[in-house]
C-alpha cells in the first residue's frame, strides 16, 4: 500500500525573544500515514500537531528533515492540488456569505460553472448548513464556522484530507456527523489524517494512532496494537456456585451477589489454572472479561512517562 | 486566473466592509461640497470647483489606500484567514499580486465614482471640463498606485500601525523629495551618501502631481507623460517584488 504522507525527522524551532531564545517545536518526527487509512493525530498542547500540519500544507517549512505527500514536495501546487485542509479554529473572510466564500476556494482549485455550483450545495447539505449559506460567515457561530471550513476542505474532493481539531467548537451532535463524515471519507477511498484532543473519537474511527510529545512520536500503531502494549490488568472471571478457598495471588473475591461472584485474576497464567479449580469444584464459568487499560488511561500513562527529568 | 480570484475576493471584502463605505460616503460629500467654497471665495468659480474637487480626491484616495492597504495582509495573518488560501494550490506570488490588484481595483473604482460627481458639478455650475482635469485625475490614480504597492508591502512584514505609518512618511517624503535632494546635495560624505539613497529609494509623489494643469487646463507633453506612468508601473512592480520576496520566505506559526 503507497503511503498518503511521510514525515522523517522533521525538525523545526521557532524563535521567541531574545530572552527566551528559540522552542523547538519538532524534535525529529517521524510518521507515516497509508493510503485510504483514518490517521487520529494525538498528542497534549505544544507537543508539535499544527506544527506538523502547517508543514503539511506548506505554510511552514522545516528546518530540517522531510515532509512528503503522495511523494511530492507539498510546497508544489499540484501536490496540494490532492489535498484539503482544515485550519485550527479557522477563521474566514467574514464578509463573504457561507456560500461566496465555497465559491471562492473552489475556484482557486481550479473547480467552476455548475460543477462547483453543485458541490457547494451539497456540501453545505452535507454539512447542516443548507439554511445558512446566504448568510455573511460574520454571523455564523463557532460550530457553523468549523462547519463550512470542513466544506472547503472537501469541496475539490481531495485524496488526502488533513483536519486540524474538526470537532473543536462542535456539540455532540456535530462532533458524531464529523465522525460519520470521516468514515465517510475512507469508504470512498479517501485517506484522512486528523489531530484532536477528543481520545473517544480517535478510539471509535481511526485505524492508526500517532501519539506525540515534545515534537517527536511516543507511539504508534493501531488502537489494538497500543493497547495490547498496555501494562497487565487483572482479568474479570464471574463464576457461579463456587465456593471453594483460592489462594488470593491465583484469583481475589471481589464481590458476592447471591451464588454469583467476582473474582480478579491477575494474569493468563492464574486462570489457566483458576478454572480447572472452579470446574473441579462443580462451579460454573458466567463471563471472563479482561481488564485492559483504556486508551485515555494509555495517553495519560504514555504521556507522563516521557515528562522530562525534574 | 487565481490572481483574479483573489483580486475579486479582497474587492468583495473591502466594498462590505462598513468603515470603508463610511469613509467614502464621507469623501464623495466632501468633493460635492466644493460648491461651497466657490460660494466664499473670490476665486473664479471654476478654478476653485476644480482646485478643491482634485485635492478632496487626493487625500481620500490615499486615506483609503492607506486605510485598506496597510493590513490587507497582516490581518489575514492575525486573523489566520490566510491559512485556508494559501494551503490552495496557489503561489505566494499570485496571492500578493491578487491582494494588490483587488486593493487598487476598489480605490480605482471609488476615485472614480468621487471623481464623475466633480464633473457633475462642474457641469452644473457650467464649468468647462478640458483634458486637464483628467491630467490631474490620472495623476491620482499613478500615485494610488504606488501607494498601494508601498502598503501591500509594509503589510507583508510588519503591523498595521506600523505600515500606516511608512507609509505617510513616505507619501511626505515623497512629495518633498526635490527639497530633500536639494538639502542633502548641500552635505558632505556619508551624509550625502546616505541622503541620496534615501531620495532614490522614496517615490518622487510630486511627478504625479497634475493640478497646476487641471487649475489651469494646460497639458503635458506625451514623452512625459509616457515616462510618468512607466515610473509609476515600474516603482510598484519594484515594490510588489520585494513584497512577494520577503512574504515567500515567511513562516505562518
Amino acid at each position: 500500500m503507497s503511503n498518503s504522507i511521510e514525515l522523517r525527522d522533521l525538525e523545526k524551532s521557532f524563535r521567541l525573544d531574545l530572552r527566551l531564545g528559540t522552542r523547538r517545536a519538532l524534535n525529529g518526527l517521524s510518521l507515516t500515514v497509508r493510503a485510504g487509512e483514518i490517521y487520529g493525530f494525538l498528542g497534549p498542547n505544544g507537543a508539535g500537531k499544527t506544527t506538523s500540519i502547517k508543514i503539511l500544507v506548506s505554510l511552514l517549512r522545516q528546518d530540517r528533515g522531510t515532509a512528503l505527500i503522495f511523494g511530492g514536495d507539498p510546497t508544489r501546487n499540484e501536490v496540494r492540488a490532492r489535498i484539503g485542509y482544515l485550519p485550527e479554529s479557522p477563521n474566514f473572510y467574514d464578509q463573504l456569505t457561507g456560500r461566496e466564500f465555497l465559491a471562492f476556494c473552489g475556484k482557486l482549485c481550479g473547480l467552476r460553472g455548475a460543477d462547483l455550483r453543485q458541490r457547494s450545495d451539497r456540501l453545505l447539505e452535507e454539512v447542516g448548513l443548507a439554511h445558512a449559506g446566504d448568510l455573511q460567515i460574520r454571523r455564523y457561530s463557532k460550530g457553523m464556522n468549523q462547519r463550512v471550513g470542513i466544506a472547503q476542505a472537501l469541496l475539490h474532493d481531495p485524496e488526502l484530507v488533513i483536519l486540524d481539531e474538526p470537532m473543536s467548537g462542535l456539540d455532540p451532535i456535530g462532533r458524531a456527523e464529523v465522525r460519520d463524515l470521516i468514515l465517510g471519507l475512507k469508504k470512498r477511498g479517501k485517506t484522512v489524517f486528523f489531530s484532536t484532543h477528543i481520545i473517544p473519537d480517535v478510539e471509535l474511527i481511526c485505524d492508526r494512532i500517532g501519539l506525540i510529545n515534545r515534537g517527536r512520536m511516543v507511539a504508534e500503531g493501531s488502537v489494538g496494537e497500543l493497547l495490547d502494549t498496555a501494562e497487565a490488568r487483572p482479568i474479570e472471571v464471574a463464576v457461579e456456585n463456587f465456593s471453594a478457598v483460592t489462594d488470593r495471588s491465583l484469583a481475589a473475591e471481589v464481590s458476592s451477589v447471591g451464588s454469583q461472584k467476582l473474582y480478579l485474576v491477575p494474569s493468563d497464567e492464574a486462570l489457566a489454572r483458576f478454572i480447572p479449580t472452579v470446574l473441579q469444584h462443580q462451579g460454573r464459568l458466567v463471563s471472563i472479561n479482561p481488564r485492559r487499560e483504556g486508551l485515555e488511561n494509555l495517553v495519560v500513562r504514555l504521556l507522563e512517562q516521557d515528562r522530562p527529568a525534574a | 486566473m487565481n490572481v483574479l480570484t483573489i483580486a475579486a475576493q479582497t474587492f468583495t471584502e473591502a466594498r462590505r466592509n462598513r468603515v470603508f463605505y463610511s469613509l467614502f460616503l464621507f469623501a464623495l460629500v466632501v468633493v460635492l461640497s466644493s460648491i461651497i467654497f466657490t460660494e466664499i471665495t473670490s476665486v473664479t468659480v471654476d478654478r476653485m470647483l476644480k482646485d478643491t474637487g482634485l485635492a478632496a480626491i487626493n487625500v481620500f484616495a490615499l486615506a483609503l489606500t492607506i486605510f485598506a492597504g496597510v493590513g490587507i495582509i497582516n490581518r489575514e495573518i492575525d486573523r489566520r484567514s490566510i491559512y485556508t488560501v494559501l494551503a490552495k494550490p496557489i503561489t505566494r506570488l499570485s496571492y500578493i499580486l491578487g491582494k494588490y490588484l483587488g486593493l487598487v481595483s476598489i480605490i480605482l473604482a471609488t476615485s472614480t465614482l468621487m471623481f464623475v460627481g466633480l464633473l457633475v458639478v462642474m457641469k452644473v455650475y457650467k464649468t468647462p471640463i478640458h483634458a486637464g482635469i483628467f491630467l490631474g485625475f490620472l495623476g491620482v490614480l499613478l500615485e494610488v498606485l504606488v501607494m498601494g504597492a508601498v502598503a501591500v508591502l509594509c503589510s507583508t512584514f510588519t503591523t498595521s500601525f506600523i505600515s500606516a505609518f511608512i507609509c505617510a512618511a513616505v507619501y511626505l517624503s515623497g512629495h518633498l523629495s526635490t527639497e530633500f535632494l536639494r538639502v542633502v546635495r548641500k552635505s558632505e560624505g556619508i551624509r550625502r551618501a546616505v541622503g541620496e539613497a534615501i531620495y532614490y529609494l522614496v517615490p518622487n509623489l510630486e511627478r504625479f502631481n497634475f493640478k497646476y494643469q487641471a487649475t489651469y487646463d494646460l497639458t503635458v507633453g506625451t514623452t512625459t507623460l509616457l515616462a510618468v506612468v512607466v515610473f509609476a508601473l515600474a516603482y510598484a512592480a519594484a515594490a510588489l517584488l520585494g513584497a512577494v520576496v520577503v512574504f515567500q520566505r515567511r513562516d505562518f506559526r
